[in-house]
């Protein structure tokens, strides 16, 4: 509805970090100018959040004991102990789609 | 400067020349936009007639360019208020004269606003009582006066330069228009109120952008507050009132623009409203008046309905905090017929009762199938519930509010009735469909509610109405209706794979209700439904599948042997004989077309998931087990025999896992099968069976888990069955196919994880490691000689690594027939080092060597370290390690696991001066990301190693005293040159530095920075910050800072 800002936190991810590199170099090189990088990661952030909401149909369910939860700046947080993660995507062998981990973060925002 | 040169460069910019061009071009236009002619260049440009729209459009992109690089001064930022001000004016003018043929004109005019929204955010951000400009406080009304004056003039006289044109801005600065004459003035002219419109949404839009990105706006909210908030509800509400007729809203002009700037105030007053008390601005007028036309029925035609109803659901499902409770009220009174929500003021005169407009509007979607519209009223009305919901659940099950009781009743009804709207749900209808989250989250409101709070008959109510909530959904999920999407022809799968989200949805809401219905009035109502036979005695697969697919998601949670009401149910029943009646339609009944194949398939995953989660059940009684194993191998051996190979590859490998399952969870209950299973296993080897490999490998494993049952009745026992399956597997590949040969080793491998067992019987292990069958050396034999008939092919040295390692994770005292010597293994190690590709296989050595050194770390001496590394690194080093990055992360991935098992091996090694400081040393300068990853982190275990022990302690203090130097300038040169996402790593060696040896540390980095880049200011900032910070967030923050300085490039993250 509107145009305000959208997360950042995707710049972190692989991709982001990916294109973050490739325009250092690019600035470095003289190719293009910081603020059109910062322009490039502004429209990163708006297509990978709409992309996550509409592109994607992977699902994930997991159960644990929730260990740690809170809310700050719109930010919520949870820590999830002795879970087991189950991914809902086609495969031959159950290890890949069942898990288990110690520790699960996690970390969410609003959908913008 | 030559204007007609900057036209011409401005024009080829927009013509598509080549990129080369295109470079060029824009640099010249970048370097004379950021000069001090910009300004001048702007106005130039604007002024010009007969040019194009784009010349225009980059004389408003110059001011911006201005504004944001060279506004710092009064006189800058008077010359550019002044210049974006009048062509504003100028160019709405020019627009008015003539709409028709200006429409190009219009990215211009938006620009200039835009542009004039920023300057309006930084004069009022500082509200400088010093400055030329203290504070513009309402945009709206310095236009609106410049627009009425500027009429009144020649516009050609209307030029930046003309003292007149000057004096008049400054007076509208402040200028005051009444609502009267704001009236009067969109009234004149139907495009000067979309430009008026078109402004106030700019400005709020382009703060709330600004704010997104950290700005301080305290002052610019109460401006807005005050001034622009005061005119822009007198135009929205006069324009929602007098302006939105029916009959005209084929043809109004302004509906687009006016609900588009309704959207971004709404948007701006939530965001507002969190950062500022001067957010808080009613919007209650503008909501009636939208809720107004939202109702205007003319005839069963509702012009503005959709529009309306699209801000509504936008704002519940974020922006709920902009509505008032009276607001709300008149809503739920329209949606539902009834209101619950309590209003703080008594009733208004508004709207109640206009329950008639919804059920109107439904009904002519409903008629015309206009499916997409529906689906809006329902995300609307859901979202709405979704904020009343606390209010509802008080209302509906506690004491908390007085309430009447025919209300309620009226009010569920309502809900129900919606949820069990009369059409195929994703095809059709989307009320079910949204209502699923209701439902979750009412019941969940429900259970948390505290008992002394609840109604006397709430319980029973609960129960009532969730009742009423599983007997619509079981139909809705039903596969009936999926079949029916399936069979429609529609335009790729989306709406199938929403269906699918829907039902898994359902199964998710089911455990929820199970709180509330608990096993008696769910699970064994979803029981009964799978043993329910029809009128004439006939099974409806669809509802066996329905009943099934939500039992499964309860009974996984359910530990069946300890629940007998469930058990008694299952045990009086056809449950198994039903469920596997489902299993056998899915695998071995012939598919009548595409759409019943799909089903099929979903029978089968249904039949086989609840087949797996009730497997526990055979604890308890096995009446059944025999008949469902059979059917899962009848099924297992003929399915590919009705099902398309794609469909059957999928069947038979969820019969394969359920069978494991049954097998894992079955074990003692499966003795009495064990030759059975194995008489099948012995048919797939021997004979050209269709069964692929993975089926054959998993059908081995699950034989393991029964045999691991077996050594109850005596070790010998077992191991006679071990060597048996060992025989079995040798003897039943004799050709020279490689994957018939990879296959014997993976299943030899599957055997082995089948059996991993804690035995608590010391003869068990006693006679595993005696081997008196001499398994280990049959095995051995298997694996050597097929890893000598494949030497360089790296599958099979994956696959013998694991059977070699398979019990260095156990524990000693646990039996088990693969517990190979430490020799055995190295051996095996070793000659598969001198013959296979190291490329690809040493990768998997090093997997099972770091197993090896963890599981043997106690007793492992420094030579036979020394013996590992030198004879699968040091010798390969030259002619294979160092020319590949992966084998170099293996490597250092090797060194690294070692530190963590036992850090004395590494370092107390004859390698470490000689190869392992020089060559790590020498690797913080790779470009490679894994070999960085795994470098840094040797350094920063290896620099943290005083941390840990005195020997630890004692050689990190050498290594400093020797290298300290050298790794501190070697480090700073690779974190300089390395790339921004890797930054990270090398701080962390820095930040063990500091940590371990603050002040060699700072030394040698005030030695070596001078000479890395030529920033003095960077390198002195780190040097300061460095040494104070505190936590791992703050010290990267001050080395990513350097980084970018000295690299001059912008913080990004």
């Amino acid at each position: 509805m509107s145009t305000t800002g959208y997360y950042e936190l995707y710049r972190r991810s692989t991709i982001g970090a990916a294109l973050m590199d490739s325009l250092d170099t690019l600035i470095s090189d003289g190719r293009i100018e910081a603020s059109l990088a910062i322009r490039v990661l502004e429209t990163f952030d708006k297509v990978v959040s709409e992309a996550l909401r509409d592109k994607t149909s992977a699902k994930l369910t997991f159960k644990g004991h929730l260990d740690t939860y809170r809310f700050c700046d719109d930010v919520w947080t949870f820590i999830i102990k002795d879970c087991q993660v189950n991914l809902d995507q086609p495969s031959t062998d159950d290890s890949e789609n069942n898990f288990t981990c110690d520790r699960l973060h996690i970390v969410a925002c609003n959908s913008k | 400067m030559d204007i007609q040169e900057v036209v011409r460069l401005i024009n080829s910019l927009y013509s598509g020349s080549s990129s080369t061009i295109l470079h060029s071009v824009q640099q010249k236009l970048q370097k004379i936009q950021r000069s001090e002619e910009g300004a001048q260049l702007a106005d130039e440009l604007l002024k010009l007639e007969n040019v194009s729209d784009q010349v225009k459009y980059f004389g408003a992109l110059t001011y911006r360019v201005q504004l944001t690089t060279r506004s710092s001064t009064e006189e800058q930022l008077w010359t550019l208020y002044q210049g974006n001000l009048i062509h504003l004016t100028r160019i709405i003018v020019i627009f008015l004269s003539n709409p028709e043929g200006s429409h190009g004109l219009n990215i211009t005019i938006r620009k200039l606003m835009s542009n004039l929204a920023l300057v309006f955010t930084n004069i009022n951000r500082l509200q400088d009582s010093t400055r030329a400009i203290p504070t513009w406080p309402n945009p709206i009304n310095t236009l609106v006066r410049l627009l009425s004056l500027c009429g009144q003039h020649n516009v050609n006289r209307w030029y930046v330069g003309n003292s007149e044109v000057s004096s008049v801005i400054e007076s509208a600065i402040t200028a005051e228009v009444p609502y009267q004459e704001l009236i009067r003035f969109i009234d004149s002219d139907p495009w000067l109120n979309k430009f008026i419109l078109a402004f106030t949404r700019i400005i709020v839009g382009d703060m709330l952008k600004y704010q997104s990105k950290g700005t301080y706006l305290s002052h610019v909210y109460e401006v807005v507050h005050d001034h622009i908030y005061v005119s822009t509800m007198a135009l929205i509400n006069y324009n929602l009132e007098a302006k939105m007729l029916p009959q005209d809203a084929t043809t109004n002009k302004y509906s687009a623009e006016l609900f588009e700037c309704v959207r971004e105030w709404i948007s701006y007053i939530s965001e507002a409203k969190k950062h500022s008390p001067h957010g808080n601005m009613d919007l209650s007028e503008a909501f009636e008046n939208l809720i107004r036309l939202m109702c205007t029925n003319l005839d069963n035609q509702f012009p503005y309905s959709r529009d309306i109803l699209e801000i509504l659901s936008d704002v519940f499902s974020f922006r709920s905090s902009v509505v008032t409770q009276e607001i709300l009220q008149e809503l739920e009174s329209i949606f539902l017929g009834v209101s619950y929500v309590v209003s703080s003021q008594a009733k208004k005169t508004t709207s109640l009762g206009s329950h008639d407009w919804m059920l109107s509007y439904m009904n002519e979607l409903v008629t015309n199938a206009l499916f997409d519209d529906l689906r809006q009223v329902s995300d609307c009305f859901v979202d709405f519930l979704q904020i009343c919901m606390s209010g509802i659940c008080n209302r509906l099950f506690t004491q908390l509010h007085a309430s009447n009781t025919d209300q309620s009743q009226q009010y569920v009804k309502f809900l129900l009735q919606l949820t069990n709207f009369p059409l195929v749900p994703v095809l059709e209808e989307s009320y079910s469909v949204k209502m699923v989250d209701f439902w979750y989250d009412l019941c969940e409101s429900y259970v948390q509610l505290p008992s002394e709070s609840l109604l006397p008959d709430s319980h029973d109510l609960a129960i009532e109405i969730f009742s009423q909530v599983v007997q619509i959904y079981l139909p809705k999920a039903s596969l009936i209706n999926k079949q029916k999407l399936l069979q429609a022809d529609l335009d790729g799968e989306s709406k199938v794979h929403e269906f699918d989200d829907f039902r898994r949805a359902i199964e998710v809401l089911m455990p929820m209700l199970w709180c509330v219905l608990g096993n008696s009035k769910l699970s064994n109502q979803l029981i009964l439904g799978i043993i329910q036979k029809q009128q004439d005695g006939s099974l409806d697969l669809f509802q066996i599948e329905c009943m099934a697919f939500m039992l499964e998601n309860i009974i996984v949670d359910i530990n069946l042997p300890e629940t007998p009401s469930i058990c008694k149910v299952i045990y009086d029943s056809d449950f198994f004989h039903n469920l596997l009646f489902l299993l056998k339609a899915g695998c071995i009944q012939s598919p009548t077309d595409i759409s019943s194949q799909k089903l099929k398939l979903e029978y089968v995953r249904t039949a086989t998931n609840l087949l797996s989660v009730t497997s526990k059940y055979f604890h308890v009684d096995q009446k059944d087990l025999g008949h469902v194993i059979e059917t899962l191998f009848n099924c297992l051996e003929n399915s590919r025999k009705f099902n398309d190979t794609a469909s059957s590859e999928e069947i038979e490998i969820l019969l394969i896992k359920t069978i494991t399952i049954l097998c894992k969870n079955c074990r003692e209950q499966l003795l009495p099968f064990l030759e059975i299973f194995i008489q099948v296993t012995q048919a797939m080897m021997y004979h050209s069976s269709p069964a692929s490999n993975f089926i054959r490998e998993k059908l081995v494993r699950s034989i393991a888990y029964i045999i691991q049952a077996s050594a109850k009745q005596g070790a010998e026992i077992q191991g006679k069955y071990i060597d048996n399956m060992v025989t079995m597997i040798g003897s039943s590949v004799h050709d020279s196919d490689r994957d018939n040969n990879l296959f014997l080793l993976t299943s030899i491998s599957e055997l082995g994880s089948g059996l991993i067992q804690e035995y608590d019987d010391p003869s068990v292990t006693q006679y595993f490691d005696a081997d008196p069958l001499n398994l280990r050396p049959k095995v051995l034999n298997i694996v050597e000689s097929r890893c000598k008939k494949y030497p360089t092919d790296p599958a099979f040295i994956e696959v013998g690594c694991l059977i070699l390692g398979k019990t260095l994770s156990i524990d000693d005292s646990d039996p088990h027939f693969l517990k190979f010597s430490m020799s055995e293994i190295m051996n095996f190690a070793l000659a598969r080092a001198n013959t296979c590709n190291l490329s690809t296989g040493l990768p998997y050595l090093v997997y099972l060597l770091e197993r090896l050194i963890t599981h043997y770390k106690a007793t492992l001496t420094r030579a036979q370290f020394d013996y590992i590394f030198s004879n699968f690194f040091i010798q390969h080093y030259e002619t294979a390690i160092a020319s590949d990055p992966d084998l170099i992360e293996s490597m250092i991935g090797f060194i690294n696991k070692t530190m963590d098992a036992r850090p004395a091996l590494v370092v107390n090694s004859s390698y470490w001066d000689a190869f392992i400081l020089p060559q790590f040393l020498r690797y913080l300068r790779a470009k490679e990301h894994f070999t960085i990853s795994a470098v840094t982190k040797f350094w920063t275990k290896t620099v943290k190693l005083k941390q840990q022990s005195r020997d630890g302690g004692l050689a990190s203090a050498k290594l400093i005293t020797s290298i300290g130097d050298q790794l501190v300038a070697t480090t700073m040169y690779g974190l300089l040159h390395t790339h921004r996402s890797e930054v990270f790593y090398y701080a962390e060696i820095i930040r063990a530095l500091v940590a371990n040896h603050p002040l060699n540390t700072k030394a040698w980095l005030t030695a070596v920075l001078p000479s890395l880049c030529d920033n003095p200011t960077a390198h002195s900032r780190l040097l300061a910050s460095l040494f104070l910070t505190r936590g791992s967030i703050a010290a990267n923050d001050t080395i990513r800072g350097w980084w970018l300085q000295c690299n001059n490039l912008p913080r990004m993250d």
